[in-house]
């Protein structure tokens, strides 16, 4: 197995509940911060804060599926070495 | 025996004759527009949930103005000269004052309906609810990124749609709800305008949800010319179906839900809504999710469809604005599409480099309009290729779409209000 293959099964044998926690961290924190932080300017220029905050909540959301997709692939795995 | 006035007697026609010519056209219009309404409800050509009965509450409301006293009018229709005014017996939109409002509200049947579900928007979270218990998020869940991708690109027509009405002359406030139009959601549409445009609401939500009925006519025609038959079939790649677990679309739903609302306060109702659909959905709360998906969903909606129709009365929605509405409206879901689709032609050539198939065609279901688009998708790549089936990728667009829907939305909402804007 390569570096990059060692690297990636390593990230695919994490428990769930890390991308869980990790994915719902980044989401929240991403909310708050852009929240926080667009509130110091005009409306005007408010725009940009708000759409990197959906872009932080989307992509926490997206880790914490990537739980439900480490999951999916053990368990097809595990299918293909049954057959 | 005392000379009888037949005019007295048949009001609704005696109305019709005493009006000004425009009321009078505009009224025997909406008459005519609220049968045409329920035939193509009936036929299947527009959704018939909310097309029968919107029909049934725009020709029975024009058909039924009579003679009323003044409390009853609509501010500055009173005729000085008779001291009588034209109104219904349905319901007052634009009353304001509190002792007229309480005489009104015991008089006018639906006006409870209306102040109590409809003016504070209730009756959308409420359609939202319903629409959450029906949506399994596991479609998101299992291919986030490309949902997710496509459905921001599925809101262009709310970003060109935003500028283009404040170019045609509406205020900022009106020109945000009628952009929501690009959402293509109409309980979103509805919670939009009726925050954001206190006068244009009522067109705003009726124009939508025509267009709304629309696109499943015709979607299929800007998907025919976007893209070429060869790239329509392409098969997606067979994807094992492992059931994604409750738990896990739980976890999803509050996360999102928790975060969206904390970064959009204003549309904290519609995100709260959705997903509280999902949420008792995925919790096994069978009672509720039965109460949710079903009388509660096609209750809202019956009343939604009745009150969409019953304010399309002739001097109420009769605007000059109604003309602008019409066009940007039609804009704002047209760019919507191509937004979609070129979403799904950037993931089509992404996933090629990898020697992987992606159809462009999901990404027509970004639009929202859940699960229209998603179905309009699939039709027009079965006729194509019988076999291919993307109805799981297009669901998973759809439901991000409701969402990104709201996001904008909630950002158009903001925007507003701290300059000042807004219904409230």
């Amino acid at each position: 197995m390569t570096d990059r293959g060692r690297r990636r099964a390593f990230w695919k044998r994490l428990p769930r509940w890390v991308y869980w926690t990790t994915g719902a961290a980044i989401s929240f924190i991403g909310a708050f911060t852009a929240m926080i932080v667009a509130e110091q300017f005009p409306l005007e220029q408010r725009l940009p804060f708000w759409i990197a905050g959906t872009a932080i909540i989307f992509t926490g959301l997206w880790v914490l599926s990537m739980g439900t997709k480490s999951r999916l692939d053990k368990s097809e795995q595990q299918e293909r070495g049954g057959d | 025996m005392g000379e009888i006035d037949f005019l007295q007697i048949f009001q609704g026609v005696a109305t019709l004759a005493d009006s000004e010519p425009k009321i009078m056209i505009g009224r025997v219009v909406l008459i005519a527009t609220g049968l045409l309404l329920i035939y193509l409800g009936k036929k299947g050509v527009l959704e018939a949930l909310i097309m029968i009965p919107m029909g049934v509450g725009m020709a029975t409301i024009n058909a039924a103005v009579m003679f009323v006293t003044p409390k009853m009018a609509l501010p500055g229709d009173v005729d000085p000269a008779t001291g009588l005014a034209k109104g219904t017996l349905f319901l007052n939109p634009l009353i304001s004052e509190g002792e007229k409002w309480i005489d009104v509200l015991q008089i006018q049947w639906l006006q409870p309906v209306y102040s109590f579900t409809f003016s504070n928007g209730l009756i959308a979270c409420l359609v939202f609810m319903g629409i959450g218990s029906l949506l399994d998020v596991g479609f998101v869940m299992a291919r986030p990124f490309k949902s997710m991708f496509i459905a921001l690109c599925g809101e262009l027509g709310t970003v060109i749609a935003f500028p283009l009405a404040i170019l045609m002359g509406l205020p900022l406030a009106d020109a945000a709800a009628t952009a929501t139009i690009g959402g293509a959601d109409g309980p979103m549409i509805l919670f939009a305008a009726l925050m954001l445009s206190e006068d244009l609401f009522v067109p705003i939500t009726v124009v939508a949800y025509l267009y709304l009925g629309l696109t499943y006519g015709g979607y299929p025609f800007l998907i025919k010319a976007m893209v070429p038959r060869r790239i329509r079939g392409l098969k997606m790649p067979v994807e094992h179906t492992h059931a994604i677990t409750s738990g896990e679309k739980l976890v999803f739903a509050v996360v999102a839900a928790t975060a969206l609302c904390l970064l959009f306060p204003v549309a904290a109702p519609l995100f709260m809504s959705l997903f509280v659909g999902v949420i008792i959905r995925e919790s096994g709360l069978n009672h509720y999710q039965e109460l949710f998906s079903g009388p509660l969903l096609y209750g809202a909606t019956f009343f939604l469809g009745l009150l969409l129709g019953v304010l399309c009365e002739a001097s109420i929605i009769l605007k000059p604005e109604v003309l602008i509405l019409l066009v940007i409206g039609i804009v704002a879901l047209t760019f919507s599409g191509i937004g979609g689709l070129l979403g799904g032609y950037v993931l089509y050539f992404w996933y090629k480099r990898k020697g992987i198939n992606y159809n462009p065609v999901i990404g027509i279901a970004a639009v929202s309009c859940v699960p229209t688009t998603a179905k309009v998708a699939q039709k027009t790549v079965s006729e194509v290729t019988p076999d291919a089936i993307i109805m799981p990728h297009a669901l998973g667009a759809s439901i991000s779409g409701v969402i990104t829907s709201a996001i904008f939305a909630a950002v158009l909402i903001t925007m507003v209000r701290a300059s000042g804007g807004g219904a409230f």
